[in-house]
């Protein structure tokens, strides 16, 4: 049953989620040409001296065009947790939570569902910016391997300095922490709310975003004050990924348990 | 025939407010049993009880010998007052989601029933007017060959033709052996088809007996909850 409900509910989010995903990718290589065409124009009026601030207020408009990438992202979240939230706070829920399985296997089969395509719309999102960034650079850094020269930074300084794997993982953990901590959101405030449980909804998933923020970024700075210097060496880099993995895995446990054995399993459908 | 459904000391409470307090029944199988009672008097909470949709506070709940989960809602069939099919899905699409969880799901009979009230299969659920979708939703419910049909309220907002309809399709389940309980207002349209009734009051079950046995004494389940029921 798992497994059922896993396939039909990624399966519905497929349609609209490919059409999203095409999107983001037009978006990025649309605005990774214009930026690239408005960029070579500024550098030959500013070549022949000629200062043309239309040109200029456009280009310099367009440094912000990532912002597009990123809203494309935010939309297909929104709809992602919409789904979710359809199939477990709304009338769905009478259909949800009689199908022939218990409470918990349909909420996790669900949430598994929405985190396959958190993730696979983060890894679009990273493809969308090396896009953009390839067409916005094309005819101006050639071969593209070279993208990282034209920054100043050599590939060793991205695999050794940053401490890839990590931060992958790091980033992988606070996906599911992200994920986790959203389902949480609409669950209680579908619970607790009688009325306007939209609103109640977003409202608490801005509050809970807010403390989330407040806490770790403390936590964060509190590290990185300690540390002897700014530059963020292998031993430190590894400490803070650790401690991070450690904390989000912390929140994902103890919001996995409320979740599972307080909310779901003391279902109530309104 | 062995009891289906055992209710035993069953409580429910919504915060401070008790919903259903200390509800005990056990219902035979094969029996067609109306849930009848004033609006709030704790209909809906007891058969959402039994599908699983709430958690008890108190007393237990048996569904075929087994206490209500997952195994139970392979054999209960659960209808509720308000339309829970997705409304981006076509008719169809529902029946196929129904084919794929339900086991017990009978297509054939569902196309049918479909053909029947006229509803065109093809058609996206949110187009459809509040009365089809409440048509389609019963008939998903009904082509299920489960063992315990519980239906909230459903003649509520149909017209006479379906009402008959539906009457007739309760008792298609009837013959099959199914027990089917019905909560409804509508005492005079169920009343010729029901087994037996359950009245509920003030979150109790204050009766539960044979309809046979009050027309026997020349009176009728309309009548008994008019007179239990009183408002003057």
């Amino acid at each position: 049953m798992f497994l059922k409900v896993y396939r039909h509910e990624f399966k519905s989010l497929l349609k609209t989620m490919l059409i999203t995903l095409a999107v983001g990718l037009v978006v990025a290589l649309v605005l990774g040409g214009v930026t690239n065409f408005m960029r070579a124009l500024a550098e030959r009026y500013n070549e022949e001296g000629q200062y043309n601030f239309a040109i200029i207020l456009l280009t310099s408009g367009l440094s912000m065009s990532p912002m597009a990438i990123v809203i494309v992202f935010i939309a297909q979240a929104i709809i992602i947790f919409a789904r979710f939230y359809k199939s477990v706070a709304t009338d769905e829920a009478y259909l949800t939570f009689t199908l022939p399985s218990d409470n918990v296997t349909q909420y996790r089969a669900r949430f598994l569902s929405l985190l396959s395509w958190i993730f696979i719309c983060v890894l679009a999102l990273i493809i969308n910016f090396v896009v953009y960034r390839i067409v916005s650079l094309i005819g101006r850094v050639w071969p593209v391997a070279e993208i990282f020269g034209y920054y100043g930074i050599s590939l060793s300084d991205v695999f050794d300095g940053l401490l890839l794997t990590e931060g992958i993982t790091l980033a992988i953990i606070f996906v599911i922490f992200e994920c986790v901590q959203l389902c949480f959101a609409i669950l209680l405030a579908s619970k607790l709310a009688k009325k306007f449980k939209i609103g109640a909804t977003i409202l608490f998933i801005f509050l809970i975003e807010h403390v989330e923020g407040m806490l770790l970024s403390s936590i964060f700075m509190l590290l990185l004050s300690s540390s002897v210097s700014w530059e963020i060496d292998a031993r430190i880099g590894t400490a803070i990924i650790l401690f991070g993995s450690i904390v989000l895995l912390s929140g994902v446990s103890i919001l996995w348990y409320i979740l599972s054995k307080r909310l779901v399993a003391n279902l109530n459908v309104d | 025939m062995p009891n289906v459904l055992e209710v035993k000391n069953l409580t429910k409470r919504y915060g401070k407010f008790t919903a259903l307090d200390d509800v005990s029944i056990s219902v035979e199988g094969g029996k067609i049993i109306g849930l009848l009672g004033p609006n709030g008097s704790g209909k809906t909470t007891f058969l959402k009880c039994l599908a699983g949709l709430l958690t008890i506070d108190g007393g237990e709940v048996l569904i075929d010998g087994k206490k209500v989960g997952g195994e139970t809602k392979k054999v209960v069939s659960f209808l509720p007052e308000r339309t829970y099919l997705d409304s981006s899905s076509t008719v169809i699409e529902t029946i196929n989601f129904f084919k794929e969880f339900y086991d017990d799901f009978d297509e054939q009979k569902a196309c049918a029933m479909l053909e029947t009230l006229g509803v065109d299969k093809n058609a996206k659920m949110r187009t459809l007017s509040k009365g089809t979708k409440e048509k389609v939703q019963l008939i998903l419910v009904m082509s299920r060959n489960a063992k315990l049909f519980l239906l909230d309220e459903p003649l509520g907002g149909v017209d006479p033709a379906a009402r008959e309809f539906i009457l007739n399709t309760i008792l298609t389940k009837y013959k099959d052996g199914s027990t089917i309980i019905v909560s409804t207002h509508l005492i005079l349209d169920v009343e010729e088809i029901l087994d037996e009734y359950i009245f509920v009051q003030n979150n109790k079950l204050t009766a539960y007996g044979s309809v046979k046995a009050i027309h026997e004494q020349g009176k009728t389940v309309d009548g008994l909850f008019r007179e239990a029921f009183r408002c003057f």
